[in-house]
């Protein structure tokens, strides 16, 4: 089964939306399998243990108790600056 | 200049499905985007503008009837719908002004720049629709291209020096530096807080208080879901409206189905608008080269820190109770309900993280944003109207928790339109910003020196090592 990112911001629209297309082009590019799913912070809890890594959008959102997924931030999808790396670690979690 | 005004009209005529494509599109190339990719771009737009339409119009099939009845039956007069600030944005992309909006604000930052006017380098381009709803908000208030155009550079030119004035204490707080946060969503209601916190620091008693509602983000945590609070509301609605059971239960699913699709079809508009914004970032980070500037953001960076969501969680009740004992409130919250966390996010910064002043201060915000919204919801209705939104049967006219209910969109908009009683408070209002900024600035960032600990850099830090 594909691995699943999970990607959250503060309204699952505008932030979410770019950071999920360019981790489904790259992995695409990387032949990486995955799937991407887009959600508001709310949401958290209700997705938390369902997937396999965590891009925070919304910084630093805790994760419910007894869920232990990575995190990682997602700030490089907004400035550009550290993409590739940020990319790169998320892809470990997806092999 | 009389061809400006001609040139406009034309552009109007051609309907609003194709204005915002079309110069997307030609935006895309001046900015060196493959053309498949710039029709790409293009067609995603249209098809967003169609959908935000085609859910707008079953929200208003299902909350318009409800709104009717709920006025016949319980009294209560909440005849303004909020239809989300996706719509408000998508309607005001669709305008002509929407288009050429991008490309000036572009320019006028980079001119702001290197005259040092600000620090800013917005290069978060959605959130550019907030700038060029008070300008499209203005345009149809006075009728007058210029006036628009006024109205949205000015927005821009406030929203930057906030954002710079801001920088220092989010910067701290949330432990990013070299980032301001532009999104006037967010940055609007400082005008309001900081004033409102300054007078809190003189009240004696309520100067220490600070508040502790772990426990309330645990019990009421179901109601960050925006399907089960939809529901909830929609069950709500149908049984103040007297509606049967069958009803009541089928309004709610229609409206949690609302909740749910709206932000994803916004998300097509994103989509569509992300070409423009990579190029437009790469465009302007090249420009600046080495100069010390703010890389401006979207605030959603900022949301996620547990005062907000906590305060967010007790205000979103509050808010729908609000609404109905309010003195000339019209606005039935609704789609917009789940944006409260961004309203108040930059609040939490400026008190460090004090719960109880973000509860105080985003209650005075949500009354604001109820009566500006109200009060500026007949022009909103009409470019509504303009770009081809349907008006919901049992409704006066639409709203939403952005556009003119942000107070500095309102503030402009009833300015250049010299409405009397709007120039006053945006005077005393503004006035009073600016009495307490120096203050409110210095005092925050004494405080997060203080009590470091409560900063959310510091908390992400223990967070790390626990």
């Amino acid at each position: 089964m594909a691995k699943r990112v999970l990607v959250l911001c503060g309204n699952g629209v505008a932030t979410s939306t770019v950071a999920s297309k360019k981790i489904q082009d790259y992995m695409a590019s990387s032949g990486i399998r995955c799937e991407v799913v887009q959600a508001k912070i709310g949401e958290l809890a209700s997705y938390a243990d369902k997937v396999d890594v965590i891009v925070l959008m919304a910084l630093g959102a805790s994760l419910p108790a007894g869920v232990n997924k990575p995190l990682i931030k997602g700030l490089p999808f907004m400035t550009g600056i550290g993409l590739q790396q940020t990319l790169d670690e998320i892809k470990q979690h997806l092999v | 200049m009389e061809s400006i005004a001609g040139l406009f009209k034309v552009l109007l005529d051609l309907g609003p499905n194709v204005v915002l494509p079309f110069f997307i599109f030609l935006f895309a190339l001046a900015l060196r985007t493959p053309p498949g990719k710039a029709i790409r771009a293009a067609i995603f737009i249209a098809i967003a503008l169609i959908g935000i339409k085609m859910v707008i119009a079953f929200m208003g099939d299902n909350l318009g009837p409800a709104m009717k009845a709920l006025s016949k039956n319980s009294g209560l007069k909440l005849d303004v719908m909020d239809v989300g600030w996706g719509a408000v944005a998508a309607a005001i992309w669709a305008t002509p002004m929407g288009a050429i909006g991008i490309p000036v604000l572009l320019l006028f930052n980079l001119v702001l720049l290197y005259f040092r006017a600000t620090k800013t380098l917005m290069v978060d381009i959605w959130n550019y629709h907030h700038l060029i709803t008070a300008g499209v908000l203005t345009y149809w208030a006075t009728d007058n291209v210029y006036l628009g155009f006024a109205g949205m550079m000015l927005a821009a030119l406030i929203t930057w020096l906030l954002a710079d004035w801001s920088a220092p204490f989010l910067q701290r707080f949330y432990g990013l530096p070299g980032i301001s946060m532009p999104t006037l969503s967010s940055i609007s209601e400082l005008v309001i807080a900081a004033p409102i916190n300054e007078l809190l620091d003189h009240i004696p008693g309520a100067k220490n208080i600070r508040g502790n509602f772990d426990s309330v983000r645990k019990y009421l945590g179901l109601f960050g879901e925006p399907a089960v609070l939809a529901v909830i509301i929609g069950l709500v609605i149908g049984l103040m409206a007297g509606y049967d059971v069958k009803n009541t239960l089928n309004l709610a699913m229609n409206l949690a189905a609302v909740m749910i699709i709206l932000p994803k079809v916004v998300a097509i508009l994103m989509e569509g608008l992300m070409p423009i914004q990579e190029a437009s970032r790469e465009f302007l980070q090249k420009r600046m080269g080495n100069r010390e500037i703010f890389l401006g953001l979207d605030s959603a960076i900022s949301i996620g820190h547990p005062s907000v969501l906590t305060a967010a969680l007790i205000l979103t009740p509050f808010v729908l109770i609000l609404a109905a004992i309010l003195p000339g409130n019209q606005m039935l919250p609704f789609a917009d309900i789940t944006v409260i966390p961004f309203r108040i996010a930059f609040v939490v910064a400026l008190v460090n993280g004090n719960v109880f002043r973000t509860l105080v201060i985003g209650a005075v915000v949500l009354m604001q944003v109820l009566l500006c919204g109200t009060v500026t919801s007949p022009v909103l209705t009409k470019i509504f109207l303009s770009v081809g939104g349907k008006m919901p049967e049992g409704a006066v006219g639409i709203a939403s928790f952005s556009g003119g209910s942000l107070f500095v969109s309102y503030a402009i908009m009833q300015s250049l339109a010299f409405v009397v009683s709007g120039l006053i408070i945006s005077l005393v209002v503004f006035g009073l910003f600016l009495l307490v900024a120096k203050s409110q600035q210095q005092k925050a960032l004494k405080l997060m020196e203080d009590e470091e600990e409560n900063t959310y850099a510091a908390q992400k830090n223990a967070a790390l090592h626990s």
